[in-house]
This record gives C-alpha cells, structure tokens and sequence, in this order.
C-alpha cells in the first residue's frame, strides 16, 4: 500500500491517478462510514460521490496529510448530514406492507446492525467515528464540535442501550419455542 | 458486558464489506470524473492562516457577447471557472496588452490583465525558438515579480531558494494555468490569477513585471531552469473601478460584518464572530446567497484572530457588475448574516 503522505503530496501537485488511488485505500471505511450513517445505496453512493469530489476540489486546505482519513471522513459526514436533513423534509406516503413490515421486524430478534442503526444519529456518529475511521475521543469533539465529554458521555449512552438489547435478546432467546 | 458490546462493535463495524453495484458504479464514474479533471494548481502565501478551499458557484452568466476584444478576454481567463473575474470580462474589464520582451531564445508578451483591489489576472504567451525544448513537457511556468509604479513589490510567484525583494503582504494567493502548449510550433500560453483575501491589492499604475526564470517541466517530473531577464511594462489604462458596498441588515447580528465591498472582479467580505475557531474547517462551507437564489463560495479564506473574536477575510465571485439588492451570508453551525446594497 502506497504512502498516504507521498500519495497527499503528489496529488496536490496535480497527480490525479495519486488521489484516486488515496482514496481507494479508504474506500472501504468512507464506505461504511456513510453505510452507517444513511438509510439506502443511492443515498451512500451520492454521499461518497459528492465527499470524493470536494475532497479532490480542497486537496489544498489540507494541510497535514497525515491528517486526510479524518480529514475526509469530516468532509463525508457533512454530506451525510445534508442528506439526512434533506431527507427529513421529504414526507413519505406509508404504505400498508412498510407498515406491517416495520410491526413484524419489532417483533422479531434484532441483528446488533440493526440495533446500532436504531441508534439516535448522534451516538450513531460517535459510534462510527470512533469504531470505523479509528478516531480517538478528542478527535471526534473536534470533528463535531462538541466537548470532549459530550462524545465520551455519547459513546457510553451508546454502548448502554446496545448492551441492555443485547441482554434482552439474550432474556428473549431463552424463552423463543 | 461493557467489554462484550465493544468486542461486538469491533467486529461488526470492522468486518469487511462487499461494496454494492449501485455505489460500485457511482465510485467508478467518479473516479474517471477526476481522470478527466485538472485540478488547478494553487500557491498559498500562508502568513495568516489561509485556508485554499473549494472554489464551485452555482452561478450561470449568459455569454451573449459579440465584441471580439471582450470575447478574448472571456476566452484567456475562462479556464480558471471564476464566475467573477467572467462577469468582469463580460463587462469589459480586462485589458489587452502588447508589451514583450526577448531573451535566451524565448520571447515573452504580457497578451492581457486586469486588477482591483480584490484579483489580478496576467496572461502570457511564450515562443521559443526552438520549438524541441517542449518536447515532453507537462507544463512552463515563471519566477516573477510584479512591482508597481511606486516600487512596491505587489506579487512574487519566487521560490523559496530565492529571497524575496517585498513583504508579500498584498497576495494571500494565486492560481497558474497553461491552457495550451505547442511544442510543435514552440508557443505557450501562461495565465496567472492571483487575489487578496482583504481587498489589498493596490493600482496597477507604470507596473513592470519582472520575469526571471522560465520554468519547464517534463512529464516525468524533471525541471529545466532557464534563467534570463524579461521586463515587461503592464499598460494599465485606468478604468474608474466600479464598486458597491453592502452593510448588515441587522446590526446585533452573531456574524459582525466589518466590510462588504463588491469590486469589478469579487465580493470582498470582513467579518468577525465572538470566540477563538481554531478549527479552520468551521469557515469552509460558508456560503453567499442572493436574491435570485443564486449561491457562491468562496476560493479561500484569511483568518486571524483577536480580542476573543475570530476575523475572516474572503472574496466571493458577486461582482459589482451584480445587480442584488440583498445577499445573505450563511456559516453553517454558526449563523447567517443579511446584507443589504447602499
């Protein structure tokens, strides 16, 4: 795997081969970042679209390279945001079998992939930020502009509510015929 | 348990995964998106906290121009996609200009420019004699000064092995192109925007541009140097520089707007919110919005700070040439400001 200082400096020189590759090597963790944070594909691919090209547009705002995982994954998570934001303006028409389907899954053992994405989106992003892109607490307050005590209070309200399903799924596997 | 459920998270979200055919196929356009793409390459004199970031309007002006001169204007700046220093050629604001010079075999001639106190723009064209010295070459560039008529050094596109003659206080940063090189007739052309993130750029008056390298690059990377002395006069006709100036709607505003002053070229705004951002990210996404809707970005920022608050200087590409009435300006997780045209 290439060198991300070498790869960063070489693409602000204008080597665009450089900055695809750079961002190969974080393809999977921006994808999973938006995976996490977004409902379906189409919404993930436009994130990560619209990410990858203003990542390539401010290459030269970045001033430490060994800073761009997080620096992109930031870039990302604004997008994601904006999406969810847009989203939340759109009404959707329920329909009788979404209905059912979401009253069936309620009643059904939840994967821990669904209970994290049952998540409120702020300890959602706490989660992802510190399990996926590695980010340590600190790094994550900057990131979101909050305190560092918020997101450390974040991640534990987090792993409480994942840890208290997880024991009622534990309670509940007992009793299922 | 605490230990299980981190156990579990590490495993869930570090697994790896099968990236669908949807995002497959968006990641792969993209990719040959960038392919197609050159990104414009920027030097940032970074004295106080410059930030280069995104330049993208979403602005569209109407190229319903006839008259040649302004065409090549259009056509000599148009590579660098500011939808401002266009609006300015539109309206007539770039100057042409004849002034050449002759030295090591290549001759040099300054082809047009223009200036306010926001941007500056120098285009070029080079001949060489010999047409085989661009055989392979990626891109020429110059080792310039730009000194006006009072002696003031005004921009400096130097390298660092070589010192500076002014303070380099005017230019926070510039942008250089090639928009085309023939190395089978031995001609390029070298075009140059340079801007002042404070609106500091001062007259162009008897300005001499002092070249004193040609710089070739091969496309494998290898530098030649060609050192010589080109002097070129910039005949700067001076045109009354139309401006407009905006102030804050709403003067107990969180966003403390010092200077709005739209120039031929750009906006140049000052502003000042309460408290220390170190985080220069937080002003990276501010907006313009018109009211027609239209929303502009700027090409970069200033920040500095002072008295607990935090200053930032920008250029947006609304040009005085505008006819807005009103514009808001829009820091994401920090506010919006009215401004209205006096």
């Amino acid at each position: 795997m290439a060198n991300v200082n070498a790869l960063v400096k070489k693409a602000k020189k204008g080597d665009n081969e450089a900055f695809i590759e750079l961002i190969k090597q974080y393809e999977q963790v921006l994808y999973k970042v938006a995976k996490n944070l977004l409902r379906n594909d189409e919404d993930v691919a436009d994130a990560m679209q619209d990410a990858i090209l203003s990542a390539f547009e401010k290459l030269d705002s970045l001033r430490n390279p060994a800073y761009f995982n997080t620096w992109i994954c930031k870039i990302l998570i604004n997008k994601c945001n904006s999406i969810l934001n847009k989203n939340k303006n759109t009404f959707e028409e329920l329909d009788a079998e979404k209905v059912q389907g979401h009253t069936a899954a309620l009643n059904v053992k939840m994967e821990f992939q669904d209970e994290l994405n049952a998540l409120n989106p702020d300890y959602k992003t706490a989660i992802v930020l510190y399990y996926i892109v590695g980010m340590n607490t600190k790094e994550i307050a900057e990131c979101l502009k909050e305190p560092e005590g918020t997101i450390k209070s974040r991640l534990s309200r987090a792993k409480s509510i994942l840890k208290s399903n997880h024991l009622k799924e534990e309670g509940t596997m007992g009793y299922v015929q | 348990m605490f230990n299980n459920v981190d156990k579990k998270l590490k495993n869930t979200l570090n697994k790896q995964e099968v990236i669908p055919l949807t995002v497959r196929q968006t990641l792969d356009e993209t990719y040959d998106s960038i392919r197609n793409q050159k990104r414009k390459r920027k030097r940032s004199v970074n004295r106080t906290g410059l930030i280069a970031a995104a330049a993208s309007t979403f602005l569209i002006i109407g190229f319903a121009v006839s008259n040649d001169t302004v065409m090549a204007g259009i056509n000599k700046f148009i590579n660098f996609g500011d939808k401002g220093i266009e609006q300015a050629a539109v309206n007539g604001f770039i100057q042409d200009s004849d002034s050449w010079a002759t030295d090591q075999g290549i001759n040099i001639t300054l082809e047009s420019h223009f200036s306010d106190a926001n941007k500056l723009g120098l285009s070029f064209q080079m001949e060489f004699e010999d047409p085989s010295m661009l055989l392979n070459t990626a891109d020429v560039s110059m080792d310039y000064r730009l000194k006006n008529g009072d002696g003031e050094y005004i921009d400096e596109f130097i390298p660092d092995t070589k010192p500076l003659k002014g303070d380099a206080s005017y230019i926070s940063g510039s942008t250089h192109q090639n928009p085309w090189l023939d190395s089978k007739t031995g001609r390029v052309q070298y075009d140059v925007v340079a801007e002042s993130n404070e609106g500091a750029i001062p007259p162009l008056k008897n300005a001499v541009i002092e070249i004193e390298s040609i710089n070739v690059f091969s496309n494998t990377g290898e530098l030649v140097k060609i050192d010589g002395t080109w002097n070129l006069s910039v005949h700067n006709k001076e045109k009354s520089n139309r401006t407009a100036t905006f102030t804050m709607q709403n003067e107990s505003s969180v966003i403390q707007v010092s200077n709005a002053t739209a120039n031929p070229t750009s906006l140049n705004v000052s502003f000042a919110v309460g408290g220390i951002y170190e985080d220069e990210n937080t002003f990276a996404e501010m907006k313009i919005l018109d009211d027609k809707g239209n929303e502009y970005e700027t090409n970069g920022f200033t920040k500095k700070t002072k008295n607990n608050q935090t200053i930032i200087s920008a250029n947006f590409p609304i040009t005085s040439f505008s006819d807005s009435k009103k514009l808001m300006l829009m820091i994401e997780g920090i506010g919006e400001v009215e401004l209205v045209k006096n």
